[in-house]
């Protein structure tokens, strides 16, 4: 979540002031928040997700999307995800588009997915990583239990694997050039 | 002491890899938790979905699971519990084992867990989201789980289709956890630190870097015995690798803290180290009752005093034991009855007992 004032830096700084009944909630960074004459302490990690989410949802209304207006898909509206803090389904974020990009942006600081995407796979199970992920983990152990003739085996198996997977490696990278 | 047959409800080893403490840094890292949120793309998130919907992603990913990683055979034995039916201690044994949420006990209805790759995958099923991959390893180990959640994912997303943005990435029932839908987290234990008072410098300079903090069962739940759970703030914007490898980087970092912490006190308070140490010894192997709190204060001591080499006869599995096994809800199982709490206070200082005397035999 970034600063409110410089949009910058990240929001650590977290407080809520009320003046004649009006509630209002900043999140600041150190430096502006010292520019506001806060005094800052530790942050509490526990505040429940609801509220914040809640405080989060109210400046973020555009005007293109009315707070009653419903998911077609799951008749969720935004004024019930403000109030719980969860989606109604996956086509709410359709629907809500703006809003939620707004406020994944302030939530992560980011709104673009960069990790795995949706069809993204390694194809078939390569027996080899998972037997070599397997013998790490048991030379570990053997280790640990000071099994050393165990680790000395486990470690010539994982070298000659290894091997041959520079081997496999190599000959791909040949027929591919 | 002899360990039955493994099985999710025994009040033993009940499938948890991580309590053998066979793991990088397992004296100062008790486990590595990573992991991914997903939902299916045809069913309504939590808020709003219906029962006979709920039975339908159970049997969904059931289905999907045991035709996409058939079981090896060798000690790959798969357990599946639906959280509906089972008593209430049991259902607190998962939630000490860190095998299923708050959430879902809320929700029990609906909620199933399977558990399988020799206990260290389990699949959270109907929790806040459809489906939650989770993978727990001993010690250090977050590069290890990361890549059996990776295999995981990639092997359910052979036969599921999981709802998933465009822009935004796999989509989940709160923003919080859209994107990657990971979370990796450590527990890590760092008594220098509290006993040095470097540990706000620490923790505030976590929150400055993108990680956060919590106590020993999750959100919202205290800090006690200087077990700290550290993992990932945000899961968009950057990929799984980055989101596991910084989290990784910074966790050596505190442990190097930690360890420095540690020579501090070595250097000008080993006597005072040595006392406190050897006397929490002393009590849980004396004690005739003994609370969660008091345990938990004593027993942090003594994990430190293994660690710094001045319990020599101890193991850290015999630490981690301690800690898991003499929860209530443990206790409660072992004991084939509700105890009051006076009778659990008799019970956990006799149980502790019996792990210990196991160290000084062997």
């Amino acid at each position: 979540m970034l600063c409110a004032d410089c949009n910058e830096n990240k929001a650590t700084v977290h407080f809520t002031q009320i003046v004649n009944d009006e509630t209002e909630t900043f999140h600041l960074c150190q430096d502006c928040a010292q520019k506001r004459g806060l005094k800052t302490t530790p942050v509490s990690s526990q505040v429940p997700l609801s509220d914040f989410l809640s405080e989060m949802g109210a400046p973020l209304f555009t005007k293109a999307t009315n707070a009653n207006t419903a998911c077609p898909r799951c008749g969720c509206t935004f004024r019930q995800f403000r109030k719980t803090g969860r989606l109604g389904c996956a086509h709410c974020y359709a629907t809500f588009e703006q809003e939620m990009s707004a406020l994944l942006r302030k939530i992560h600081g980011s709104n673009e997915h960069v990790g795995i995407t949706e069809d993204e796979s390694i194809g078939p199970v390569d027996e080899r990583e998972a037997q070599l992920l397997e013998m790490r983990r048991e030379l570990r152990q053997a280790v640990e239990r000071e099994e050393y003739e165990r680790a000395a085996e486990l470690r010539d198996r994982i070298s000659a694997l290894e091997d041959d997977r520079r081997a496999a490696r190599a000959a791909a990278f040949e027929e591919r050039t | 002491m002899r360990l039955p047959g493994d099985d999710l409800l025994s009040p033993v080893n009940g499938g948890l890899s991580w309590i053998s403490g066979e793991g990088p840094h397992a004296d100062i890292i008790l486990s590595t938790r990573v992991r991914l949120a997903r939902n299916l793309e045809h069913f309504p998130f939590r808020e709003t979905i219906a029962s006979p919907q709920q039975e339908e992603v159970t049997a969904e990913v059931l289905e999907a699971y045991g035709e996409s990683a058939p079981s090896n055979g060798n000690g790959d034995r798969r357990q599946f519990l639906r959280l509906g039916g089972l008593p209430e201690t049991d259902l607190n044994l998962l939630l000490e084992r860190h095998l299923v949420s708050r959430e879902m006990i809320r929700f029990k209805e609906a909620s199933a867990l399977l558990v399988g790759d020799g206990g260290r995958v389990a699949l959270l099923i109907n929790e806040e989201d459809h489906l939650r991959i989770q993978v727990l390893e001993a010690g250090l180990q977050l590069e290890d789980a990361w890549e059996s959640a990776r295999r995981t994912d990639e092997n359910l997303r052979r036969k599921l289709k999981f709802a998933y943005h465009e822009r935004f990435g796999f989509l989940t029932s709160c923003p919080t956890n859209t994107g990657t839908g990971l979370r990796a987290s450590v527990l890590i234990h760092l008594p220098g630190l509290v006993l040095t008072r470097e540990i706000h410098k620490v923790l505030q300079g976590l929150a400055q870097i993108g990680l956060t903090f919590r106590g020993l069962y999750g959100e919202g739940s205290d800090v006690v015995g200087n077990y700290f759970q550290i993992s990932n703030q945000t899961t968009l914007g950057k990929s799984e690798g980055e989101l596991v490898g910084h989290l990784s980087q910074i966790t050596r970092q505190v442990i190097e803290y930690e360890e420095n912490a540690r020579q501090v006190l070595a250097r000008d308070a080993l006597d005072e180290i040595e006392d406190k140490v050897w006397r929490a010894y002393g009590l849980l192997r004396c004690a005739r009752a003994m609370s969660t709190d008091e345990m938990m204060n004593l027993l942090s001591a003594v994990r430190l005093g293994v660690s710094m080499k001045l319990l020599p006869a101890m193991r850290v599995r015999q630490l981690n034991q301690l800690l898991l096994w003499t929860q209530v809800a443990h206790l409660e199982k072992r004991a084939g009855r509700s105890l009051s709490k006076r009778d659990r206070e008799h019970e956990r200082s006799k149980l502790i007992r019996e792990i210990l005397d196991e160290s000084d035999n062997g």
